[in-house]
């Protein structure tokens, strides 16, 4: 496997890692909030547990996935959703998976219900979190290579600048006659 | 990566783990509440009725209803409360038991116990316990003279026929705060009969 392979099996196992252990945690204190009288540790008002924990847990994300594109990062938090969603319809159905209920139609609305629920809730805070995330960790924290590629590319403009300034110079200091004439 | 960004790493590691215990708790907590909701509707019946009377239509009477409760589930539930209409048959009455006219005219009393989460009856997981309900039925009263007299009807054999209609017994979880549910007891009838012991 050649190196460039490897480097990019390992940045999507990273983006897949950092995003699955997001909806770890989205999923479950957004049952902790729901469903507060069996969770084993009190949260407090589950309208604020589920906002600040989905902004918090996208902006963190975005920030880990500064080096990635903007693009990247909003995918990532729209993917950290979508496997919360399938994590708490996991916990919904759990009952109907271990054989003790029959998955029958009123079990199947309630579920559908709070999926649905936890769909419109978790979608636009994740994606507006990382999308801060990762605006602030590319401002305020860039890692090595990043701030190294925009040291190259900084100096690389500087010296464009400067070949300019030089073309500009040449040109100012050549008799008005010449300029022009091929 | 920054090095504040691998300490946020290192933080969203170690709250992503807690939260993975706390989902596979909560799963747990859910499909154990879940099996107890289907299997104590099974598990929940009159064991016995039996009389304390001397069968004098003019003493007191008191019976004594005896609810099983047979928790199937994982997790232990608290008894806290039982409903029922206490009626005593008419063998002479060829009309079903359970006709609703009947019904009426058989009815002795209507029971409804409730207790708080701190009075409930525990029942462990596994574990089988009898619930006990009383009914009085005292004479001297214009209300309780007819009252006994719909109770004090015996078949030829001197013997009763107590039966139970609309039960439900509500109930809620000891180690969870959750509402209180009621489950449906299936009609019982007392088919072969009860002495007066008293």
């Amino acid at each position: 496997m050649d190196d460039a392979r490897r480097r990019r099996i390992r940045r999507w196992f990273l983006i897949l890692l950092w995003t699955f252990l997001g909806a770890l945690i989205v999923g479950a204190f957004f049952l902790m909030a729901f469903f507060q009288s069996l969770s084993p540790i009190p949260v407090g008002e589950p309208g604020a547990i589920i906002l600040f924990v989905s902004l918090f847990t996208g902006f963190i994300l975005g920030v880990l996935l500064t080096d990635e594109e903007i693009v990247v990062a909003a995918g990532a938090g729209v993917l950290t959703s979508a496997e919360a969603v399938v994590l708490i319809a996991a916990f919904l159905f759990s009952p109907v998976f271990a054989g003790i209920v029959p998955a029958d139609r009123a079990f199947a609305a309630f579920s559908a219900s709070q999926i649905l629920l936890s769909t419109v809730l978790l979608f636009p805070l994740s994606v507006v979190g990382s999308v801060i995330g990762r605006g602030i960790g590319d401002s305020f924290l860039p890692s090595p290579r990043i701030r190294q590629e925009l040291e190259a590319l900084r100096e690389e403009t500087r010296r464009w600048h400067e070949a300019l300034a030089q073309i500009e110079r040449r040109q100012e200091d050549e008799p008005p006659e010449t300029r022009g004439k091929g | 990566m920054h090095g504040i960004a691998r300490v946020l790493a290192v933080a969203y590691l170690i709250l992503a783990a807690f939260a993975a215990a706390v989902y596979v708790q909560i799963t747990a907590n859910y499909v154990n509440v879940a099996g107890v909701q289907e299997g104590l509707e099974r598990g929940i019946g009159v064991s016995s009725v039996w009389l304390n009377w001397t069968g004098n239509a003019s003493d007191r009477a008191i019976a004594v209803v005896n609810f099983s409760v047979h928790n199937v589930g994982n997790v232990a539930v608290l008894i806290v409360g039982i409903d029922y209409e206490f009626h005593m048959d008419n063998v002479y009455d060829p009309r079903d038991p359970y006709h609703l006219d009947k019904l009426e005219a058989t009815r002795i009393a209507y029971i409804s116990i409730s207790m708080t989460r701190a009075e409930g009856i525990e029942v462990r997981a596994g574990e089988s316990r009898t619930v006990s309900s009383t009914v009085f039925v005292v004479p001297g009263t214009p209300e309780g003279d007819e009252r006994m007299s719909r109770f004090d009807r015996p078949d030829d054999l001197q013997r009763y026929h107590p039966y139970l209609s609309r039960a439900r017994l509500f109930y809620t979880f000891a180690a969870f705060e959750l509402p209180y549910a009621a489950v449906y007891i299936a009609p019982f009838y007392e088919t072969e009969g009860v002495v007066p012991d008293g």
